[in-house]
């Protein structure tokens, strides 16, 4: 894609963003009916919107390599807060799960903050920071793989802890994702897979009890009244909607049938009212915000920017991907926002600073002089490894 | 991608190959997506649209009233009514979303205040309590009990919604409406359904019988779902008869709702109005019935019986005016005698059963009214037993009559023969049912001649060794009244259906000729002697100006194991007609196990005073008392030939 990706993100985004909006009001206007304010949900998540696209556009005029720099401080935070979670006081419990924090228990007002959604950024630039800073030792044991591994083992940890598996089956699949781009041998990688996948199969034979909340997606119909009632009711939405939908506005899953029909099961939305044409524009979007994405990092000047930039855009993939996984039935209900489109806050405005980091290291990037290019690398690459920049 | 190991290896070469990869690994992924969805959205599309309005679609009952029946005059007897039941559900109660902003209009307070100032638990208890308050003060206002269990059921999360309460009416509903709305109540709902009434109380409640209401889950269509469906089934008497007749046929409306319960108008779906059952008007005048009623009621009061039973009806058409019985079903408690005694009680019919012999002799003309036969204590039976009988010497064969002369109803079967007889007390309508539309009717017993003994001739012949209905005996007197043809017993005057076209009426059927109309008028006369003579055991039937005609019965009373016979229980019985020479009305009175003195406890002395009572008050009734002038018709030309 070269020089044109940033316009491709850009505009990915904004198709996105913008879809996220129509849907929004759409479903919205019966849960806000129940909320007794039209179109609450609507404004706040319009004003969430701006702060993410503010954030974006500081952040790309921030160098990247200040990342670089901060890069322990800021997995310090996120440490701080995922452990807030678990400290009564501050967690904000739904449904069970503890996954944000009240800033409103702090004094200081305003919307509750999610911080897995942080750690994924976090963790995207800690692990490029970590193989810039050891790149020689990138293919031995303990700086190649185990001291990164345990710094993504951390983070899983603390965000499955608080009973979130699906950002922290992310973030897992991250680290994994940015170690192997590293370079990181497989020969570590694979068994750490094989084991993953091993352990599964050991739940699966001897824990049924324990499996059948996870498989239950293997056959909804069975479970639609319950454990898979979800996912049986997002299919019900995908299905009616068939190739041309039933009409902006006028799905009928989202009359409060479908829970989370404006977050996390925003998709079938998508599909019941847009039909076939408004899941594949969704699906062809996402594939050109990847493939722009992965071009800037495949064009990025440095080894930090780049891991970085593939971080950012893996996150995003990941995301998506699991949320149509989970929607669509093929993967267990795990809950997972579609990034740009659901509702919701952190989510957002985190992946909007992503956006903006991507931004800031095509900026970076010296398309025009590609002669120059090798050089101009290789400076930067000693300057980022030596902590100078 | 897995490079050989080299001491340096660039890495930075390999990164851009190694992203490579993953976006071909994502962009397959998405690629699987795509495949997934097409697979849903183009190639499933029917059917997951086909569950989507299994799940969505409701199919509404409406519900079909069942048929009102009523008397021949159009009283209402029976008829539905919608009445309201009041469900709590709990579910609803703890649906934070819902509850947040109904606490939040409630306690006039801005909604965010409500969702970030308050826990959960707060929020729905305070609701809890406020919907109990409003609950409270409508069981107050509409003056019922408060549950004292109230608030632990609105808090009891295992169930999803219970009942408050059942069959209010419509005014009470409509209250209960007001109440919820202005309470911001949506977690109590009411729903509507059909329940039957009888404004006929407690009178003819053997005929009309009662429905079984009951709640039964039905299944409802595409979605699988089951959903209550209130039912009526007819048990007993007419309900139960004309069952398919009254019941009607649901209408239904598919329709979507959202969530909350309201309905999505635009997405109506197809329906089907109810058919209401049809109407059913019976032969039974309630003013006829009324006066019954009160008749029996009394004596059923003053001798105590185990059972009396009346049964009035017209007898040149056979339509039942009037059927009761006491004791009778309490429609509160459904105790009491359920079966109706009138068609499914028998008794021993005693003398009553002598028109049968006398109606065969002067049919077969082996006598006539005028002879003088001779009932001589002598008269053997058979292995030197002997009939008891209070008439001796010569006598006529109409004062044999009148005065129930044991040994003359022999002496004039025997000249009948046992095989003819048989066949007279077959063509009476003995030993078979009559066909009238009520449930329980049986046949009474009539023994075949291959299973007579050497006393059942001379018993039978005297109404004993043999059983019968109230209605079989009415309908063997109706013979006599309505010169000699046996009509069906009918209770339908007509049956309409919802638009009032005539779905059937009233024919008057002649089951058969029973004997010529001749013998019916000679045995009409011996009849009128039977109240009208001066030894006439039916004195006391007698109605001033009036002329009735009837008979008188006594039977030792049969143990209700069917064994034998109750030493000083008796079953007396009188049945008749009147006006005796322009039979109007034809009736009987069974009194069965009746208490007071033993010279009181014969048909002439207890039931005789009964029918005459009935007799007079009915026609009273029928206004026909006017028309009637009292004229004896001689007896010369009933004489012997």
């Amino acid at each position: 894609m070269g020089r044109a990706s940033v316009y491709v993100l850009v505009f990915a985004v904004s198709m996105l963003s913008a879809l996220g909006l129509v849907m929004l009001a759409s479903t919205s206007y019966f849960l806000d009916e129940t909320s007794g304010e039209a179109y609450f949900t609507l404004r706040s998540q319009i004003i969430r919107l701006g702060i993410g696209v503010l954030a974006a556009g500081v952040m790309a005029f921030i160098a990247y390599p200040r990342l670089y720099r901060l890069r322990w401080k800021i997995f310090g935070v996120t440490v701080v807060a995922l452990l807030l979670c678990y400290v009564p006081f501050f967690a904000d419990e739904v449904n069970g799960a503890a996954r944000w924090i009240s800033l409103k228990r702090l004094g200081i007002g305003g919307p509750n903050l999610q911080p897995s959604e942080l750690a994924k950024l976090a963790v995207a630039i800690l692990l490029a920071g970590w193989f810039t800073r050891h790149e020689p030792l990138t293919r031995e044991f303990k700086q190649g793989f185990l001291m990164p591994g345990c710094m993504v083992f951390v983070t899983v940890a603390l965000i499955a802890g608080e009973v979130d598996l699906g950002s922290a089956a992310l973030v897992g699949a991250l680290g994994g994702g940015m170690m192997f781009v590293a370079g990181t041998r497989l020969l570590y990688l694979l068994p750490i897979l094989g084991a993953g996948l091993g352990g599964l199969a050991w739940v699966v034979k001897f824990m049924p009890n324990r499996v059948e909340r996870i498989f239950a997606f293997l056959d909804l119909e069975k479970y639609k009244e319950g454990l898979g009632m979800q996912q049986w009711r997002a299919l019900i939405a995908f299905g009616s909607g068939g190739v041309e939908g039933v009409g902006l506005g006028n799905g009928r899953q989202k009359m409060l049938y479908l829970p989370e029909a404006h977050t996390d099961f925003i998709f079938p939305m998508v599909g019941e009212e847009l039909g076939l044409y408004g899941t594949l524009f969704v699906v062809i979007t996402f594939s050109l915000l990847i493939a722009a994405g992965m071009s800037i990092a495949h064009r990025a000047p440095d080894r930090f920017s780049r891991l970085l930039a593939f971080g950012i855009t893996l996150t995003i993939a990941l995301e998506a991907l699991l949320n149509m996984g989970v929607t669509t039935a093929l993967l267990p209900n795990k809950g997972l926002p579609l990034p740009f489109v659901s509702y919701g806050g952190s989510s957002l405005v985190f992946r909007m600073i992503g956006i903006g980091i991507l931004i800031n290291i095509y900026r970076q990037t010296p398309y025009e002089r590609k002669k120059d290019l090798l050089e101009i690398r290789r400076r930067r690459m000693t300057a980022v490894s030596h902590g100078s920049l | 991608m897995n490079a050989p190991d080299s001491p340096t290896p660039d890495l930075n070469r390999w990164v851009p190959h190694r992203i490579a990869v993953m976006l071909a690994l994502l962009l397959a992924a998405f690629g699987g997506v795509a495949f997934r969805l097409y697979g849903l959205q183009a190639v499933d599309h029917n059917v997951w649209a086909r569950r989507g309005d299994g799940m969505l679609k409701q199919r509404v009952v409406l519900p079909a009233m069942r048929g009102v029946i009523r008397d021949s005059n159009g009283e209402l007897l029976a008829h539905d009514k919608l009445v309201h039941e009041v469900w709590v559900n709990t579910q609803h109660l703890r649906d934070l979303n819902d509850v947040r902003t109904r606490l939040a209009r409630i306690q006039k307070r801005p909604l965010s205040e409500v969702v970030n100032g308050m826990k959960p638990e707060d929020v729905i208890s305070q609701y809890r309590e406020h919907v109990t308050a409003v609950v409270t003060a409508t069981l107050n206002e509409t003056g019922e009990p408060v549950p004292a269990d109230l608030a632990v059921q609105m808090a009891d999360e295992k169930r999803i919604e219970f009942p408050l309460l059942k069959g209010l009416p419509t005014e009470t509903a409509d209250i209960w409406k007001a109440r919820l709305k202005e309470g911001n109540v949506y977690a109590i709902s009411l729903r509507a359904s059909v329940r039957r009434f009888y404004p006929a109380e407690e009178r003819l409640t053997h005929v009309l019988g009662y429905v079984n209401e009951k709640t039964v889950l039905e299944d409802e269509g595409p979605g699988g779902r089951k959903r209550e469906k209130h039912i009526q089934i007819g048990r007993e008497g007419v309900e139960a008869v004309l069952n398919t007749e009254l019941t009607g046929t649901d209408g239904f409306q598919w329709i979507e709702k959202d969530r909350k319960g309201r309905e999505i108008t635009s997405f109506r779906g197809e329906g089907e109005e109810p058919r209401h059952g049809h109407e059913v008007t019976l032969t039974i005048d309630m003013n006829l019935q009324d006066t019954m009623e009160q008749v029996l009621e009394q004596a059923f009061m003053q001798y105590k019986p185990k059972r009396i039973t009346s049964v009035l009806i017209e007898p040149k058409s056979g339509a039942v005016l009037a059927m009761a019985s006491r004791p009778h079903i309490d429609r509160e408690t459904m105790k009491g005698i359920i079966a109706n005694p009138a068609v499914s009680a028998q008794y021993e019919p005693g003398s009553v059963f002598k028109v049968v012999a006398y109606t065969g002799a002067l049919d077969r003309k082996v006598t006539g009214l005028g002879e003088t036969i001779n009932v001589d204590p002598s008269l053997k039976v058979f292995a030197s037993q002997r009939i008891k009988d209070h008439v001796n010497g010569p006598v006529t064969v109409l004062n044999a009559f009148a005065q129930s002369s044991n040994r003359a109803a022999y002496l004039l079967a025997l000249r009948v023969g046992d095989d003819k007889y048989l066949e007279y007390v077959r063509n009476f309508g003995f030993g078979q049912r009559s066909g009238i539309e009520l449930t329980g009717e049986i046949t009474g017993t009539v023994w075949p001649r291959k299973a007579w003994d050497g006393l059942t001739f001379s018993r039978m012949a005297m109404g004993h060794a043999v059983t019968v209905t109230p209605l079989q005996m009415t309908m063997a007197v109706g013979v006599i009244a309505n010169g000699g043809n046996l009509m069906k017993p009918q209770l339908i005057k007509e049956v309409r259906d919802e638009k009032g076209n005539i779905v059937r009426q009233l024919k008057p059927e002649v089951v058969r000729q029973v004997c010529t109309p001749r013998t019916a008028e000679l045995m009409r006369q011996a009849m009128v002697e039977v109240v009208q003579g001066q030894k006439g055991t039916g004195k006391q039937a007698g109605i001033e100006d009036i002329i009735v005609a009837g008979k008188t019965g006594t039977s030792q009373r049969r143990r209700d194991d069917g064994r034998g016979y109750e030493e000083g229980h008796y079953c007396v019985s009188f049945a008749g007609f009147a006006p005796a020479d322009k039979p109007e009305l034809c009736a009987i009175i069974v009194v069965d196990d009746p208490h007071g003195a033993p010279e009181e406890l014969y048909g002439g002395k207890l039931a005789a005073p009964i029918f005459s009572q009935l007799m007079k008050q009915s026609l009273h009734t029928m206004a026909v008392a006017h028309a009637v002038q009292r004229e004896i018709s001689p007896l010369s030309n009933g004489g012997a030939q």
